[in-house]
């Protein structure tokens, strides 16, 4: 089995450390401080983007999770599971940023406000399905329960989002944007949508190689056997 | 210099460090196969 | 119609005369409870009177983790003796079978809180008095909900080693929309002496009806063996 990343791997990944770079430059040396704020603020420029993709993460756990629960193919779990992963760690990037952002800008670590609330009870429900997983031994057994999880959570995630709303919100926080700042915004959503789609993607592929890999010791075979383009992104 | 700049550069560190921490750790993951596989071969 | 009817009574009735005769769930779930409202009300201070919605706060823990235990020995009942594959051998409609367990399971709760609450009013003089109506219909409403989530995974995990921990883990974050509707709304309704908020009912009434459609829909996905 040749696992070694292809060149569209290799170019997908150059490009996102490219713009990654790019975006940053662009941060520092391009987007206006926005007044009221200060420079703090340029915060949100990685914040809304990663916020997003925590949606779109979260998404593709819910499509893996019904999938899994109509077909009952493995595969649906796999990518359940990883896009699982991705959905907790944008989360915890959003909650860490969220509240850095919060306490330069009201001093306090932490407020219950509807934003910051939202952000935690999000990260607990998908926290929760990676721990959930490791506690079920059979694949089958967790799967289904995985997969039934994960669905539910992704369906509480407007009941969660109308029920914080109901917190009075003591922090309004709508800036007006000038050309600059949409362009940066704008901008961040390619390396962070990268990122995300490209985590996915090869810890989707690596779980399914290493589970291939084992496999294939279990059963003892020797010989090299037939070459197969595992296509692996890194 | 502005109050906010250690937060701002923290926050920046945080998501560098998270998502491309990440990305290595898949990396090394893929490394490790590649090398069983060479062995194997 | 009324087959389901009769066979959720049939069902219900089965396992609340188990439970009557061994009294074993019920038991543990008002000990837990009364321990519950114990330990919390005196973690608010011995001689001082505990406002209204913290008294509530208190007794929503202690009806909550209550309920966990619940579910979790209700769905236990049939796994003594293939108890499970008698019933999935009958010809039983298996949304019956999940309404069955959801009433079982808020029957016991109701028990719970019929119990548990006075216990509090009296040792800790609780004072609903103003809201009483309102708390009750919270109350119920969130039971309901949580209820209908907590007996579909009761039935998920009910095969595995570590059934009470996790349950508990996956049914708490599904419930945090109702947690935070409910503590909410028991705010404004007694420090604020406020009324009971038509979005946050809604809320509550939207959570309640899609965990009970959700779950009553899936559970039979639950239940192989």
């Amino acid at each position: 089995m040749n696992t070694k990343p292809s060149l569209l791997a290799r170019g997908y990944w150059l490009a996102t450390i490219a713009f990654f770079v790019a975006t940053t430059i662009m941060l520092v040396a391009y987007t206006p401080v926005e007044q009221s704020m200060g420079r703090v603020q340029k915060i949100f420029y990685i914040h809304l983007p990663v916020a997003i993709n925590t949606f779109v993460a979260a998404f593709v756990m819910f499509i893996a999770s019904v999938g899994y629960l109509w077909q009952r193919r493995l595969w649906w779990d796999d990518l359940a599971a990883a896009a699982g992963k991705v959905t907790v760690l944008f989360c915890s990037v959003l909650l860490l940023t969220g509240i850095l952002w919060g306490r330069s800008a009201w001093g306090q670590w932490w407020t219950w406000s509807p934003r910051l609330t939202f952000s935690l009870v999000l990260w607990l429900l998908y926290v929760v399905y990676l721990v959930l997983r490791p506690a079920i031994e059979s694949p089958q057994r967790r799967a289904i329960v995985s997969a039934l999880y994960g669905s539910a959570a992704f369906l509480d995630v407007p009941l969660v989002y109308f029920s914080v709303k109901l917190i009075e919100d003591i922090h309004p926080s709508s800036i007006a944007l000038a050309p600059e700042m949409k362009v940066t915004l704008l901008a961040w959503f390619v390396p962070v949508t990268l990122l995300m789609a490209g985590l996915i993607t090869a810890r989707y592929k690596l779980d399914r190689v290493i589970r291939a890999t084992e496999q294939h010791h279990d059963l003892d075979l020797t010989q090299t056997s037939t070459v197969r383009r595992m296509g692996g992104a890194v | 210099m502005n109050n906010g700049d250690p937060y701002l550069i923290g926050a920046y560190v945080v998501s560098v460090v998270l998502l491309w921490g990440y990305a290595a750790v898949l990396w090394v993951g893929w490394r490790s196969i590649n090398r069983r596989q060479r062995h194997e071969s | 119609m009324t087959v389901a009817l009769r066979q959720i009574a049939l069902l219900v009735g089965k396992d609340l005369r188990i439970e009557a005769r061994g009294r074993q769930t019920i038991g543990l779930v008002l000990v837990l409870g009364i321990l519950i409202v114990v330990v919390l009300g005196m973690g608010f201070g011995l001689e001082q009177r505990i406002a209204g919605f913290q008294a509530t706060a208190i007794l929503w823990v202690a009806y909550l983790f209550g309920g966990v235990l619940c579910f979790e020995k209700t769905m236990a009942v049939e796994r003594n003796d293939d108890a499970l594959a008698g019933l999935l051998v009958a010809p039983i409609d298996r949304g019956v079978i999940y309404l069955s367990k959801l009433l079982t399971n808020l029957i016991l709760m109701f028990a719970l809180a019929v119990v548990v609450t006075p216990v509090g009013l009296v040792l800790f003089r609780f004072d609903l008095s103003e809201h009483a109506m309102g708390f009750a219909l919270v109350m119920v409403l969130g039971m309901t909900g949580f209820a209908a989530i907590g007996t579909l995974f009761s039935a998920a995990v009910s095969s595995t080693r570590l059934q009470g921990g996790l349950l508990a883990m996956l049914v708490f974050p599904l419930s945090l929309p109702m947690v935070i509707a409910s503590t909410l709304m028991m705010r404004k309704l007694f420090e604020l002496d406020g009324e009971l908020s038509g979005s946050g009912l809604a809320i509550l009434g939207a959570f309640a009806i899609v965990a009970l459609v959700g779950s009553w829909v899936v559970f039979e996905l639950v239940l192989e063996p």
